[in-house]
């Protein structure tokens, strides 16, 4: 077991909640103003959780911030989407994927 | 500069000493570096009280090591013209010619590294 | 022809497994994307417990006792390759190496993936000289290189003590240490962090470490539908396993600070856990030697009830066909 501090929901205007994407506190607020209700939504509207980490630096974050907008416990807040790859891979490398097995 | 006054940890009471092993010369916006034969290029910036390793694209902020495993974006520098090399998890050699990544950084194909030292 | 599983990451977790299931006759291939196996051990130095009840070894030499046992049994290491993906309940892999991507498959998956450090933005967060707890340790610890003098460490828990013991060790200095709401900080300086601000007061410092705790990195077990269920005194969300740690049943096991942070003790006994389980799916270990490992170590039973009583859970779903 861990005693981590869980991030708190954070409005603090120009500071920024996704550091890979360069995406501000106020952005993800304004998100959640206009309708955001998860984690997702507000990926797909600010780009928070796309960039090198996939979510790792501000995912708890958002998490926190859309529970507080919505009401909803933080532990009924669904996860971001994780989709391959885990890390940025050049295409080239992938354009040269090997028959399995080799 | 402003300088944090960074240093390399020669002893320590729990680690061996720091082991000799060959350096390694390269250069970092034109300014010699010295680093030890595999090591990160950041642990060698670092190393060497350099902590601005790039510049984000959107609002122009500084950025250096942060995560120190890869998984971030803030360590990226231009290595011999390519942009984006995490210099957290790419090793020093000799002759590199690595320099600050402005904003997205462009590929300079027709760059030829200066490897005469 | 024995049957394959594939163990990624090499931690304490990892190596556990991956020598339990090859003694019991798997074929065990496991990926790490470090060039060199051990996971946190290669960063620590305090001293850790490996075995519940038993004195506490350097983590130097717990790695390589571990290393030991995994080439014993013949284990096939993979370093420096990057497991990228994972498909089909586990049993396909996409795995980056060398510059080249090729396709693993086998029979099952044990995800030991560790753990990586939770976020905490606060105002100049992203400055040059702030680093994440993890990161500052391993510049210490593993790459021995001091980025300043001057300290301050965010965080109030293990994480940030053992930092604050790591950073003394080296010969630096921690000036201020706490957790405050992130409104009450700020990180600035010039051309690099020379000040940490905490309320009303400013503390000249050259570095600071967000040390606040770990979250589990599952993602490769969510990617092939394991369930995800938050759980703040396990890190967040952690992969929702059974009581032997498997998650997609034959096929897919998680151990370790993916599974929900906690000790190397409990790292390596869950480990050892998910590599017999693996092992007994195959039919090659039998149930006794499988309730033998779950006894190992109190928190076992303990993380497994937690988990057990986690209410929502989150199953992403899988679109798209098998690799090939």
């Amino acid at each position: 077991m861990t005693d981590s501090v869980m991030p708190e929901p954070f409005d603090a205007g120009a500071t920024l909640v996704c550091r890979c994407e360069e995406i501000r506190s106020e952005e993800i607020v304004a998100a959640l103003a206009a309708g955001a209700a998860t984690v997702n939504d507000v990926k797909r509207r600010t780009r928070a959780g796309m960039g090198a980490c996939q979510g790792i630096f501000c995912v708890p974050v958002l998490a926190a911030m859309v529970s507080q907008a919505t009401g909803t416990p933080i532990d009924r807040i669904a996860p971001m989407t994780a989709r391959p790859p885990v890390r940025p891979v050049p295409l080239e490398i992938l354009a040269s994927l090997t028959e399995p097995g080799s | 500069m402003s300088d944090p006054g960074a240093m390399r940890i020669e002893t320590h009471p729990i680690l061996e000493p720091l082991s000799t092993v060959s350096s390694v010369t390269f250069s970092f916006d034109g300014l010699i570096v010295v680093g030890r034969v595999d090591e990160p290029i950041a642990v060698a910036l670092l190393a060497a009280g350099i902590r601005i390793f790039r510049t984000m694209p959107r609002y122009g902020d500084p950025r250096g090591g942060y995560c120190m495993v890869g998984r971030c974006a803030d360590c990226m520098v231009v290595v011999d013209g390519v942009p984006g090399v995490r210099a957290c998890v790419t090793m020093v050699s000799a002759g590199l010619d690595v320099r600050t990544q402005q904003e997205l950084g462009e590929l300079d194909a027709s760059f030829v590294p200066d490897r005469g030292r | 022809m024995s049957p394959r599983i594939a163990v990624v990451g090499a931690g304490p977790a990892g190596l556990a497994a991956a020598a339990v299931a090859a003694r019991a006759g798997v074929t065990v291939d496991l990926f790490d994307e470090r060039d060199q196996a051990g996971g946190q051990l290669t960063y620590r130095v305090q001293p850790v417990e490996a075995e519940f009840g038993r004195p506490a070894e350097r983590p130097f030499e717990l790695a390589k006792r571990l290393l030991a046992e995994a080439a014993e049994a013949r284990v096939l290491p993979h370093l420096g390759s990057l497991v990228a993906g994972s498909f089909d309940n586990g049993q396909q892999l996409l795995v980056v190496e060398n510059g080249r991507s090729w396709i693993w498959d086998g029979d099952a998956l044990i995800v030991t993936s560790g753990s990586t450090d939770l976020p905490y933005p606060f105002p100049g967060a992203t400055y040059p000289g702030v680093f994440s707890g993890r990161g500052l340790q391993i510049l210490i610890n593993r790459y021995r290189v001091l980025p300043g003098r001057r300290f301050a460490i965010i965080g109030g828990a293990e994480e940030a003590e053992e930092l604050a013991i790591d950073i003394m060790l080296a010969g630096g200095e921690v000036i201020w240490s706490g957790i405050a709401p992130a409104p009450f900080l700020r990180a600035g300086g010039i051309k690099g962090v020379d000040v940490l601000g905490v309320g009303n007061e400013d503390f000249a410092v050259d570095v600071i470490a967000i040390a606040v705790g770990r979250q589990p990195d599952a993602a490769l077990a969510t990617m092939v539908g394991v369930p995800l269920a938050f759980a703040a005194d396990l890190g967040g969300l952690v992969p929702v396993v059974d009581d032997r740690l498997e998650a997609v049943p034959g096929h897919v096991f998680v151990a370790g600070d993916a599974a929900g942070v906690g000790s190397v003790a409990v790292a390596i006994a869950e480990g050892r856990l998910a590599g017999a389980a693996a092992a007994a799916r195959l039919g090659l270990l039998d149930d006794d030697a499988l309730a033998a490992m779950r006894g190992a170590h109190p928190d076992l039973a303990l993380r497994s009830a937690r988990r057990a009583s986690l209410q929502s859970a989150f199953v992403q779903p899988y679109e798209g066909p098998a690799l090939s």
